[in-house]
């Protein structure tokens, strides 16, 4: 869709004029859009306006305005190469913790066991099942705790939770999950959009099963 | 209301504690012990040994290994489940356990053949000419076989569905699992499961048409009952609740059929993309668990990934704002400013008053280094209050004069070869200021 034959005509649309200043302000802090609440209308204007504010963000930004999807839920986000990361200042660029990537790949795994679930709900109690689960649960302990207090090998810890509740905020900031209203316990939802997290490390994890543990791969 | 409902919980898991069968077996027992006399293979009144093979019979049925027996378990069920007859040595099942089973298997039957709910459409919803004869005639259909049949019936057969979809979902979920040599007859037979929900939602659907009839029916009795005022409140009482009913089913089947529509369609899509989805979601399961096992914790609590996990950035502009735009909702909340406005003639006269401090300490300091010199070349004493009389006949500020008095003061009242002498004047020198000095005379030790 082209306006006045000026690359950013569109701005001066009113759908823009509604919606630009928000859409800009959310996919700058990290946000993806999806066509879920709270997004609905900012993902409809996104949709309308995708090739325009992809050559704004592109031209004035060095950043591509990204287009992802899982099991057919498109959702849209700002990306920099990362070896133009130099060209960006600092200030706009948040790494993502470690512990973070590992929490996030462990709901994503949830995402598509849950695959056939219209809704795929999530209490806070049933993640720390899943980081309780056997596999993994002495190394989750091992890298979230200090292990040196006794208590900290109970999965109520105040500051365990409290540390998981930061990450599940952060998420929650960048739409990977959302909220739900419970009456009786803290649940969220797993957004399609937590598929950036495989879109980000797709290379890492193929170079895992490639390189270093080949074995791996072809057991598959 | 809270203490009251406790006090009856306790009563049941205490005293009554028996009134709730503990155990998945021994509930089997009595529905079969139930089936067996209704189809003529038990008496009625039946002895311990029947009672025993038919515990056999529901543990070789459901499959299970015999669990360890409490001693004589049909001890625990007589007084509620089973009545216990002395002097022929016979149990029977009791009007509460008859109950008990009759409950349960109405429930799987109303869920497992729902043309029992037509049957009971026919039965019971259905206004004949009696229900319509008065008031108080349709309020006892209404009651005892709308409410009480009818509504349970199908609330009943909707609960079923539900929950059959429910099972269903968690089956497939757990097959999803599971390894298959072929997952074509797997999913085949999961299309066919929930083809069989629809084609019950389909009978429940088109039973539930049957109550336009009664709809209708109601509509023509409108007329009869609007004319007393009492019979019309109760009749649109009874009217509304059942357009509320219907309302509220309507409500359920469509989120029937929309399960039932996703889960079909979500069938197609994994028979064309289930290996790859399995695989996929276990490499996924394998990472996490790589990261798990190789990653640290750093000295400030940090999870440091395995190096071969490359670092990732997200964009993450948090913009400020230093001034709220005008219309933005929040400015309205913001501090009031720091900033005050400045009023321009006060800056001016504040101005002129910083060049009028100025103007005096200059003038101060270049009379008082008059004098000084003046002092400092003198041979003879030196009548500093005159010179000070001298100049504020001239000096535009007084203050000058008591500026260089004092520093006068200051530079000769300790200097060595110099006395300094005050006294009070004999003599008053016009002043045009209206202040009387002091005598003040320096002189030089060596005159």
């Amino acid at each position: 869709m082209e306006h006045d034959d000026h690359p950013f005509g569109f701005l001066a649309t009113e759908d823009s004029r509604t919606y630009f200043a928000k859409l800009d302000i959310a996919l700058k802090s990290g946000r993806h859009i999806q066509n879920y609440e709270p997004d609905v209308s900012l993902y409809g204007y996104l949709e309308t306006y995708y090739a325009e504010l992809q050559n704004y963000y592109e031209t004035l930004f060095q950043l591509e305005l990204g287009k992802g999807s899982q099991d057919h839920d498109d959702y849209y986000y700002l990306s920099l190469r990362e070896d133009e990361r130099g060209k960006i200042p600092s200030g706009m660029l948040q790494e993502i913790e470690g512990a973070d990537i590992i929490l996030g790949l462990l709901l994503l795994k949830y995402y598509h066991e849950k695959y056939l679930e219209i809704e795929k709900i999530l209490t806070f109690d049933s993640f720390l099942d899943l980081l309780f689960e056997p596999e993994w649960k002495d190394d989750f302990l091992r890298l979230f705790t200090k292990g040196t207090e006794e208590n900290y090998n109970s999965r109520d810890n105040k500051k365990l939770q409290s540390r998981l509740r930061a990450t599940l905020g952060r998420f929650e900031k960048l739409g990977w999950i959302r909220t739900v209203e419970a009456e009786e316990s803290e649940s969220f939802v797993l957004m399609p959009s937590l598929g950036r997290l495989e879109t980000m490390y797709g290379n890492d994890i193929a170079s895992y099963f490639n390189n270093a543990n080949p074995s791996k791969e072809s057991a598959l | 209301m809270h203490d009251k409902n406790q006090d009856l919980i306790d009563l049941i898991a205490g005293k009554f504690s028996q009134v709730l069968p503990d155990s998945r077996e021994k509930c089997l027992v009595v529905i079969l012990l139930h089936l067996k006399i209704r189809d003529g293979f038990l008496e009625a009144e039946f002895s311990e040994g029947d009672f025993k093979r038919t515990m056999d019979e529901v543990e070789a049925m459901i499959v299970r290994e015999k669990p360890v027996r409490l001693e004589r378990p049909i001890r625990e069920l007589v007084g509620y489940f089973l009545s216990y007859n002395r002097k022929t040595n016979t149990y029977r099942i009791s009007q509460y356990g008859e109950d008990f089973v009759t409950l349960i298997l109405q429930k799987v039957e109303r869920t497992q053949s729902p043309t029992s709910l037509k049957q009971t459409f026919r039965s019971t919803l259905q206004l004949n000419d009696v229900d319509k004869e008065s008031i108080e005639a349709l309020a006892h259909w209404h009651e005892n076989q709308f409410l009480a049949t009818s509504k349970r019936t199908i609330e009943s057969v909707l609960d079923g569905l539900e929950q059959e979809i429910n099972v269903e979902f968690d089956a497939l979920s757990a097959s999803m699992n599971q390894q298959f040599e072929e997952i074509k007859p797997v999913l085949t037979e999961f299309q066919e499961r929930f083809t069989n929900i629809r084609t019950k939602s389909d009978d429940i659907r088109e039973t539930i048409e049957a109550r336009q009839e009664v709809i209708e029916t109601l509509k023509m009795l409108e007329e009869k009952f609007r004319v007393n005022p009492i019979d019309w409140e109760r009749f649109a009482d009874i009217d509304s609740s059942i357009s509320r009913f219907f309302e509220r089913i309507d409500q359920r089947l469509a989120g029937i059929y929309q399960l039932i529509d996703q889960a079909v369609r979500k069938l197609n899509l994994l028979y064309e993309s289930f290996r790859y989805k399995r695989a996929h979601r276990i490499r996924l399961e394998q990472f996490v668990q790589f990261l798990f096992a190789e990653s640290n914790q750093d000295e400030n609590g940090k999870v440091q990934l395995p190096s071969l996990v490359s670092m990732k950035h997200l964009v993450s502009l948090n913009t400020k704002f230093n001034v709220l735009p005008a219309d933005f909702e929040l400015r309205k909340k913001a501090a009031p400013s720091i900033w005050v406005e400045i009023d321009q003639e006060e800056l001016q006269l504040e101005r002129e008053k910083q060049i009028q401090q100025l103007e005096k300490r200059q003038l101060s300091d270049q009379w008082t280094s008059q004098i000084e010199s003046l002092i400092l070349a003198a041979t003879d004493s030196i009548e500093v209050s005159k010179l000070l009389y001298e100049i504020a006949q001239t000096a535009p500020y007084p203050e000058i004069v008591l500026n260089v008095a004092s520093n006068i003061l200051w530079r000769f009242g300790d200097r060595n070869g110099f006395v300094l002498e005050i006294t009070p004047p004999t003599t008053i020198e016009n002043s045009p200021q209206n202040w009387i000095l002091w005598n003040m005379t320096i002189t030089p030790l060596a005159s």
